[in-house]
């Protein structure tokens, strides 16, 4: 038998030309190793189909310049970048229009654009530049990331957004969609395939089982028929006895 | 032109951030998929990964080049899955969570391939995940580092600290024992 090192060198073609050649003429006399190798190769072969998921985050690491002690894994900016995405996201979905003039900040949303609409009071809000709600609202904001932060919770992978223009949040919200939409499609398609197996398998199971029973029920009739038969020839032969 | 990992790593000694995110880039599936073979489970896969990168982070001071950046990064994974089979006492479940799985199989599905072939696909992903479930870590790794990660011989025997004659006896024996279990459990191709 030969050596079982070689062969493996041979199956990965990592050997030098010497081996090769020793080989590849010991293989010619050899049957069992003939054999070997070609269940070598196919254990190969069959190793390709296992995949693993797809890695759906990208890791980034994100040095803090300012304020707070570094922290390079924190779960608090992953949900602020998440919002920040959503943020963009439903902007663009609503049609949100921000103008900051002397008047102050004007917020307008709508779907439709059209002048009239968009000038229409009811759809106009200004707001003051030092509004207190929204000053509220940034306070309870930093107050839940300092709590996000503070947090003992398990590493998250971290993202950045920091000097994305709002055009790249929005390609990559696209993007995002789209691969989520093509994950669905693909995921939808195996099920469906999944069923009509499943249905196919059943069908056929069904099918051996009527086979089966119509197998028996034609052994039965045939019984009933040379029982009949039976009776019938001891019926002939009393009658004729009389 | 793309720069190579070590004058990555060479800017990312140097306190450049951006080098090293894109070395992490570059790594972070393949460091995945290893983890992701090694121990079997997505979640803590994911977390090695990222752990993976951070201590390189951390440690790329230290790092003199000696070995291949890759190797480097390897070499942190499979001591991490070392730990991670240690500390949960347990053998590696080698099964990918049921939606995961086809999902990536559908998505690894080439134009021409048909819906059966692609089922037949993912029956095939599923056994060969129990099969290497089942074998000893050592010729698992072997394996995983051969067959999936295009690792030499020698390469390997580095990384894992044994003589090459070694890790193609772990080969064999692994590739022997998948042929035989998929034999017995009636997949073929």
């Amino acid at each position: 038998m030969c050596d079982k090192e070689l062969l493996v060198a041979y199956v990965y073609d990592e050997m030098s030309a010497a081996d090769r050649m020793r080989i590849e003429t010991h293989l010619r006399e050899c049957a069992e190793c003939r054999d070997e190798i070609k269940g070598l190769r196919g254990a190969r072969v069959q190793l390709a189909a296992w995949a693993p998921p797809e890695l759906d985050v990208d890791f980034q690491i994100v040095r803090h310049t300012r304020g707070r002690p570094q922290r390079w894994w924190s779960p608090a900016w992953g949900l602020a970048a998440a919002a920040t995405i959503l943020l963009a996201a439903a902007a663009a979905i609503a049609n949100v229009q921000v103008r900051y003039d002397r008047d102050g900040v004007t917020v307008r949303t709508g779907w439709a654009r059209d002048a009239a609409v968009a000038s229409a009071p009811a759809a106009v809000q200004p707001l003051s530049a030092s509004n207190t709600p929204m000053d509220a609202q940034y306070a309870a904001i930093d107050r839940r990331l300092r709590q996000l932060e503070s947090a003992p919770a398990r590493p998250a992978p971290a993202v950045t957004t920091a000097g994305l223009s709002d055009a790249e949040i929005l390609r990559r919200v696209r993007l995002l969609f789209a691969q989520s939409e093509s994950r669905q499609r693909s995921e939808l398609a195996v099920r469906v395939a999944q069923i009509m197996t499943d249905v196919s398998r059943q069908r056929q199971a069904d099918l051996v089982q009527i086979a089966n029973n119509l197998g028996r029920l034609e052994g039965l009739a045939t019984r009933d028929r040379v029982q009949h038969q039976q009776v019938m020839d001891a019926v002939a032969r009393l009658a004729q006895q009389r | 032109m793309a720069s190579s990992d070590e004058e990555l790593v060479a800017r990312s000694r140097g306190g450049d951030v951006d080098s090293f995110n894109q070395l992490v880039t570059r790594w972070e599936r393949p460091i995945y998929a290893l983890a992701y073979r090694v121990i079997g489970r997505e979640e803590d896969a994911r977390d090695v990964c990222q752990e993976t990168f951070l201590r390189a982070f951390r440690a790329l001071g230290g790092f003199k080049g000696q070995a291949k950046f890759s190797s480097w990064l390897y070499r942190i994974t499979l001591n991490l899955c070392r730990d991670w089979i240690r500390r949960e006492r347990r053998t590696p479940i080698a099964q990918a969570p049921e939606g995961v799985d086809l999902i990536e199989l559908a998505s690894e599905s080439a134009p021409s391939e048909s819906i059966e072939e692609l089922v037949a696909r993912r029956e095939m992903g599923r056994a060969i995940a129990r099969v290497m479930a089942e074998l000893p870590d050592e010729q698992r790794t072997a394996i995983i580092l051969k067959e999936y990660h295009g690792l030499t011989f020698q390469e390997i025997a580095d990384l894992l600290d044994c003589p090459l004659s070694t890790v193609k006896t772990r080969l064999y024996q692994g590739l022997t024992v998948i042929r035989r279990q998929l034999t017995e459990a009636g997949v073929n191709r």
